[in-house]
Parts: C-alpha cells; structure tokens; sequence
C-alpha cells in the first residue's frame, strides 16, 4: 500500500522518543494515548513546528526539502479549536485554507472563492458562510476548521482531537465527515480521547505511550483490549455489536 | 441586504464622504471659502490650461495643496501602518510608532537641529525612524527566529532609550533650538510644501502600497502561530515585508509631519466597528478613511482659530471621546 | 588706668563698626514678574543668574554672581565676548528650564534670579530659600515697560541704582531719536512681521519686540494676536503681504530660506528682497534699543544718518564694564 506520511527516528527533547510512522494513502489511522504521551507534540513535528532530529517523509519527500507553502499544499492540519483574535465571517475564515496558492501579494481570485464555497457545501453548512466565526456552534466550528482544510487542496489532513467540546451527535457527524474524505483519497490521522470512537471510525489505531509508539493495529483486531488495557494501565471490559467492539472499563 | 453588500455601501460612502471633505478643505482657510475656485485650479492645473490665476489662487495651489496632500499621505500612511500592526500583533493597543519610529524620527530631527545646523530635518528623521526600527527588528531577533512578544518588548526598549537620548539633547542644547525641537516633535502640516510633499510621497506610497498588497496576508499573519504555518505562511519573511512597509510609510510621514497620535490607533478601531476585521477591506478603508479624518483635524486646527494648532491636540480630542465609546461598547470593533 | 582706657576704646570702636555693619545690613521689598513681594537682604553678595545674565556687565556686578546658567556659557556670544575669563571660572547650576538645585544650594547664595517659566520649580526655589536663607526674584519682561522696570528692580537689588538709570536714560534716547526722527518724514508707515525660530512663528502683541517695532514705525501685521510667540497658518501671513520681514537673530534660518519659498513668493517684502535677519542681541537687555534703531534702519534707511547705528552701538558698549580678573 502507498505510503502518505512516513517518519523515522523522530525525535523531539524528551516527548518524543524515536518515532518510526507509516500512515497509509487514503486510510483513517488514529493516535490513542492518555495525557502527555506526545500526541500534539508529534503532530506539531510533522507541521514542521516544532524543531526535531529524524527523518519526516511526505509521499516519499523529505520534509526538509519542501518550503512551507509546499508542505502546506500536502498536509492541512484542522486544530482542536482556533484562538482568533479577529471575529472573521466564515467564508474568510475557509478562504486561508487557499493561503498556499495565493502569492504574498495577492488576493484569493474568484476560482478561490469557489473552492472555498464548494468546501462548505460539500459539508452541508453553506448556509454558515456570512455568519460571524464566532457566532456558531463548536460543532459548526469544526466543520468550519474542515472545510478550510478540504479548501487547502491537501490530500493529508490532520486533526488534533476533532471531538473534544463536541456532544454525541456532532462528534459522530465530524468524525463521519472525515471518514468520507477517506473514502475520496484522502489520508486523515487523527488523535482521539475515546477507543471506541477510534475503533468505529478508523482504519488504523496507533498507541503511543511516554513517546513512544507502543503498537499500530487495525481497528479490527481483537486484540486491541489488552493493548489498551496496558496503554491506559486500566482494566477494561469489551462488549462485541453488530459489526464492532465496544470497550469500557471494568467496574469490579 | 448582505453582508457583503452592506461593506461594499460602507466603502462607496466613506470614499465619497473623504472626497467631499478633501474639496471642502481645499476651498476653506483664512483667506476665505472659495469652493468653485479650489475646483478650477485643480482643472487649469491637471491639464496645465494657460488661463490667468487670481491671487488667491496661489495661496490655494501654493500653501493649501501640498498640506492637504500631505495631510492625505500621512493620514492614509498611518492609518494603514496601525491596520496592519494591529493584526499582525493581534494587539488593539498597537499603533504605528510602535518599533521605534516615532522616537527614531524624534532623535533625527534632535540632531539635525541641534548638531547639524542648516541641514534638513525631514531626512534625518527618516534616517532616524528606519535606522530605529532595524535595531528594533533585530534586537527582537533569538535563536528561535522572532516572535510577536519580542518585537513588541524590543519596541518599548529601543524607543525608551532613544526618547531618553533626546530628552538629552533638548537638555544640552541651546535654548533657540530647543524650541524648534519641541515644535516638530508636537506634529504639524503648518510647513507643508511641494518639495517636502515630492520628498514623502515615494516612501509613503511604497508602503502603503506593500501593506496593501499584504492584505489577504495580513489576515493569515493575525492567526496563531501554528496556524500560520500550517497555512503555509512564511513567518518571518513575511513579518519581515509588513514591518519594512510600515517602516516607510511611517518613518516618511514622521520625518514631513512630526509625531501626529491617535490616528494610526483610532482609525482602524473605527473601521473594524464598521466593516468587520477582514484585512482585504480593513486595509483600504482604513487608509482612506485615515486620509479624510487627518484631514479634517487639520483643516479644523488652521482654522479654530488665528493660532495654527499642532495637528495631534485636534486627533487627541476626537481619538479619546472615541476609545471610551469603544470601551463601554458591546462590539468591541470585530475583537473576539 | 592706660590699661583700662584701651579696653573702653577697643570696645567703642566695635560698636561703632557694629552699627556701621548694622546700618549697611538692610532689607529691600521689590515685586517680581510672578507678582510676588519678595524681601531681600542686602547687600547682596552671591547671586545666582538662571536667566537675563547678559544684564550682569550692564549692572557691572561680576564680583557678585557665583553662578550662572550653563546655557550662558555655551551658547552666549555676547558673554562670551565680553567675560569668557569670568564665564569660566564661575559655577554653572543647569539651566532655567532644568535647575540643579545641589550645585545651587552648595553655593550658598544670598539671591537667585530665574525666570518663571516653571512655576513648580520657583515654588521649590521659593521653600530651599525659605530653608537657605537666599531669596528668589522671577523676570520676565513682556514689553519695554516691563523691562525698564526690571533693570530698575535689579538696580535696586544690586545697589547700582545709577548705572540703570543712566543705562535706561541712553535707551530712551535712542527710542526718542527714532521717534523724533520718524515723525518728520512723511512717508506711511510700512506693515511687517518679526519671525522666531521657524517660519510661521511671529511676534504678536505682546513681548518687546512688538513695542520695539512699533517705536521703529512698523506697524505689526500680527497685532490682532494677543500672545508673544503666536504659531499662525503661511495663509494667514500671505494674507498679511508684509512689506518687510524680520527674522529673529538667534533662528537657524537666514533671509534665503524666505527669499527661496515659492509659497512666500507673492509677499511685497519677498518681492522687494526686505527681509532681514536681526543681528542676535538680545531683546531682554539694553541692547533692545539697538535692535530697534537697527529695524528703524532698514525700515526707513534714509531716515538716519550713517554710522548712527555704530555710534549707538559704541556708546553702549561703554556702559558694559568688562570683566577684569
């Protein structure tokens, strides 16, 4: 299977501790680990945020040799929740998300203006375009943050804890939403609080530990119980559904 | 109606308000009102028709024509420069004179007038203002390249130390000059000339012409960092070009006008309230809506009275009754 | 008996050097520039001079000033010319705008003469004199008859009441020639401006040199103005078209850049090329009558008599003592 993103011996100080990664083309891979273990802190690495030793592979390109706007034509990353000092409407806020095409001293030209449109209707929310960012909803927020995303072209997207600050039904919309994007070729990598989201949703689960990267498994595995059982240094129980697992922890 | 609709009849209607304003003020001074006039000679003058002038004509081409553009260039100068602070430093309390210009500019002029007698000020407070903020830039500059924090902090120490050095100067110097070094640091458009015109223009339009351009950039520059460059933002080169052109537009309209406050501060605040924080249209509107207000304030301090008031007691007076507003205001002018 | 007539003499003839100590020890109230009554206790011996140090050669009192302002000693010429022997060896105290109050009070003053430019700073000097023993005297003369009743308040203080008088006398002269000499021509009198340190700062109604253009015949085109050192609009001064222009002798500007701006091209006096820039004596000392004799000259120079002014200038210069170590 092709290979989207690739790191070797990352490593950054103490948090991240020699990382060897595969994310496959077109897969869901999701990050699993309790706090601290080094989740955001690897995705930073990868942004190119933070300054680490290793090797990072971007479809078979070193990191190294790509230029921000390169690397921001191939990766887009969709944070957890944006701290904006300015309340941009939501088209201008999906609009950035076509920063790498636009020259320093330019404007986003009509063709701009569609993606950036297309984006959000094909997330169903094009009725959101003139709202103010921070008048809506977190969930809408999101879906904003992953339209801006899908308007960045980029076939690698990464979300830092899409779900967080979201209740039942929104997680389940942002997290289907991703899916699709999947299923058009995209690579999404994610990092996830909750297991069992992580075993509906994606393809791959990653574990990572202390900053290491403990185990990567298919969310089909049955043996996830007892790497997450050691992951969480909890017991857990599993219940099987009608097509997946479900895990909880154990009461006794 | 729209939303985009209502900006694009906000701009139409703020544009033509600086316009009625600029012909108003072209046509009023102590020589009298002479608004047909001030239209004509404009006319015989664009397509350099041969017809007599009368003598007023002269006061109106000669002395009111450069202030008011004058007027206009610092006035769209600093207000672009303010716009373009203010986003990228995510800071509302940002204003031009922020990375030393202003005490740059002050320090040129203390020693072109104390030292270099006879030689002209508008350039070495231009000198001073560029060479003050490139200490500023680098000062700002660490291992871990340059953050918005540190530009800030370098800001206030460059230009603590160099206002302290004037203060210096105005000590030692004699008390003739101290006079004139006081004068210029209050801002004024009383001696707008042609020539000081013809010398500001090149730098300030520069400037205001690399901010404008940087508009969309602007926005991307006002993310958090992360976001930046995930978008693809080169930080510091593109930090870098903002900085040098606010360094010209404000150094240039320092160096001909002296140190003029609260419009670099107060007109951007003022079209945010309007037209929200989208840097493609803030920018513009805030420039020509700084050239129209500066105009006014100048028109209003030549005219208030027989004295010509320095120009920044007139935007002090419309910039603080305007900044309590802002604070007792439930919109806080497009800031979350 | 010899013995004790010698003590009864000793004895006498310090009473008599007492009351004669006595008598000479005396307080003076004059009124200053601020309106206050200051009491001063004479003689007076250690002065100090933050402002008006040019008076100091007039008054003749070299011996009795032990400090002077520092801007006396690097930007005078005129002190510099006449004293710079005495410039050096006397102490500075900083400047009128910026007192060093350390230095001053070290130099145990008896009087401090100072401008009242900085209230907050004569309130200061006013309580350490209180505290010291010296007392504080503000001058600021804003027109002639202010400053002939300030050389008169100083020739009081300083016990040289003649000098002044005759110093004033040969001022008044001068005025008097100058008016005697005007009222026989027929000419109109001519309408001019007097400039400071920039172009679009004149005299206005108040201050000496208002009334010096006035005894020299030129009628004030910024008279209407009640300040002494008003900024106006090029406007306004184009609107005026003064026939003849003064600059000020200590501005950083001569009569080209006047002659040379285009937007001052329309003004009779630039047409004319009357544009003069004074020469730099100062206005706050007897020199003001030169400096009035010299504006009458190039107003109406065929009104005197050459070397006139030279004369007057020599006969002034015989009022000043030059300083003798």
């Amino acid at each position: 299977m092709d290979i989207a993103l690739k790191t070797r011996r990352l490593s950054y100080k103490d948090i991240l501790k020699s990382i060897d990664l595969d994310i496959e083309k077109g897969s869901l891979s999701c990050l699993l680990g309790p706090n601290g273990a080094g989740k955001t802190t690897l995705f930073k690495s990868i942004l190119g945020i933070c300054n680490v030793t290793g090797d990072i592979f971007i479809e078979d390109k070193p990191i190294r040799s790509l230029s921000p706007r390169q690397i921001a034509k191939k990766i887009a990353f969709v944070p957890q929740q944006i701290s904006n000092t300015f309340n941009y409407k939501v088209i201008d806020v999906v609009l950035m998300g076509r920063a790498p095409y636009i020259g320093i001293f330019s404007v986003p030209s009509s063709k701009d203006y569609e993606i950036a449109y297309w984006a959000l209707k094909e997330l169903s929310i094009e009725s959101l375009a003139q709202k103010d960012f921070s008048s809506i909803s977190g969930g809408e927020r999101q879906l904003v943050l992953i339209a801006r995303a899908i308007a960045q072209r980029a076939n690698i997207l990464i979300f830092d804890e899409p779900t967080a600050h979201l209740d039942l039904p929104n997680q389940f919309n942002v997290l289907s939403c991703i899916k699709r994007l999947t299923r058009q070729k995209k690579t999404a990598f994610i990092s996830l609080h909750d297991p069992n989201l992580a075993i509906l949703f994606a393809d791959w689960i990653i574990m990572i530990k202390d900053g290491k990267i403990i185990s990567k498994l298919s969310s089909k595995d049955f043996s996830l119980k007892g790497y997450l059982e050691s992951l969480y240094q909890i017991e857990l129980e599993s219940f099987k559904g009608k097509s997946h697992y479900v895990v909880y922890p154990s009461t006794e | 109606m729209k939303s985009k609709d209502r900006v694009v009849l906000i701009n139409a209607f703020i544009s033509l308000l600086v316009i009625v304003v600029t012909w108003l003020s072209f046509s009023f001074g102590a020589a009298g009102f002479y608004p047909i006039l001030s239209i004509k000679i404009f006319v015989h003058k664009l397509f350099k028709l041969k017809s007599p002038l009368t003598p007023i004509s002269d006061i109106i081409w000669q002395i009111r024509a450069p202030r008011i553009l004058l007027c206009l260039l610092v006035g769209a100068g600093l207000s672009g420069s303010g716009a373009a602070l203010q986003a990228t430093f995510q800071n509302p309390l940002v204003d031009p004179y922020l990375l030393g210009l202003s005490a740059g500019a002050g320090l040129g002029c203390a020693i072109s007038v104390a030292f270099l007698s006879g030689s002209y000020t508008p350039f070495w407070a231009f000198t001073g203002a560029v060479l003050a903020c490139i200490l500023t830039y680098f000062l700002a500059k660490t291992k871990r390249g340059i953050s918005r924090l540190g530009l800030i902090l370098s800001g206030v120490v460059v230009s603590a130390f160099l206002m302290a050095l004037v203060s210096l100067i105005k000590f030692i110097v004699d008390p003739h000059s101290l006079t004139s070094i006081v004068t210029w640091l209050m801002g004024s458009f009383s001696l707008s000339s042609w020539a000081r015109l013809k010398d500001a223009f090149p730098m300030i339009l520069a400037g205001c012409l690399i901010i404008f351009l940087m508009r969309f950039r602007i926005n991307l520059l006002s993310l958090s960092r992360e976001e930046a460059i995930n978008l693809g933002v080169n930080l510091e080169k593109e930090r870098a070009f903002i900085i040098a052109g606010v360094c010209l537009a404000t150094g240039a309209s320092v160096a001909s006008a002296g140190i003029i406050g609260w419009i670099g501060l107060m007109v951007p605040h003022l079209i945010r309230l309007m037209i929200g924080p989208d840097n493609r249209f803030l920018i513009p509107m805030s420039m020509i809506a700084g050239a129209g207000i500066m105009v006014a304030s100048d028109t209003i301090a030549r005219s208030l009275c027989s004295f010509d008031l320095p120009v920044g007691i007139i935007t002090s007076l419309l910039g603080i009754p305007f900044f309590i507003y802002l604070l007792r205001s439930k919109t806080q002018s497009g800031w979350i | 008996m010899r013995h004790k007539n010698s003590v009864v003499a000793v004895a006498l003839s310090l009473l008599i050097l007492l009351s004669a100590t006595a008598s000479n020890a005396k307080t003076i109230c004059v009124t200053d520039a601020l309106g206050r009554k200051v009491f001063v206790h004479e003689p007076v011996k250690r002065a100090v001079f933050l402002i008006g140090y040019e008076l100091i050669p007039y008054l003749g009192i070299w011996n009795r000033v032990v400090g002077i302002s520092l801007w006396a000693k690097t930007h005078d010429d005129f002190m510099n010319r006449i004293g710079s022997a005495w410039l050096k060896s006397v102490a500075s105290v900083g400047t009128a705008t910026q007192i060093n109050f350390e230095t001053l009070i070290k130099l145990n003053p008896d009087l401090v003469i100072t401008w009242n430019y900085k209230p907050q700073a004569v309130k200061l000097l006013e309580t350490l004199g209180k505290k010291d023993g010296f007392s504080v005297i503000t001058i600021s003369p804003e027109g002639l008859d202010s400053l002939f009743s300030t050389l008169r308040m100083l020739g009081k203080v300083f016990e040289v009441e003649k000098r002044t008088d005759c110093i004033i006398k040969k001022m008044h002269y001068v005025f008097d020639t100058i008016r005697t000499t005007l009222a026989k021509l027929k000419n109109r009198r001519i309408h001019g401006i007097w400039l400071w340190d920039s172009i679009n700062r004149v005299a206005g109604s108040t201050g000496v040199v208002p009334d010096l253009m006035n005894i020299a015949g030129i009628i004030n085109c910024a008279a209407s103005i009640k300040a002494p050192y008003p900024r106006v609009s090029l406007e306004q001064i184009v609107l005026w078209n003064p026939e003849i222009i003064f600059i000020w002798g200590n501005a950083n500007y001569g009569t080209k850049k006047i002659l040379n701006d285009p937007r001052l091209s329309t003004l009779i006096a630039v047409k004319e090329k009357a544009v003069f820039k004074s020469p730099n004596w100062s206005t706050w000392s007897p020199r003001a009558a030169l400096v009035c004799l010299w504006m009458a000259l190039k107003a109406y120079p065929n009104a005197f008599h050459k070397g006139f002014l030279t004369k007057m200038q020599r006969d002034f210069d015989s009022q000043i003592s030059y300083y003798k170590p």
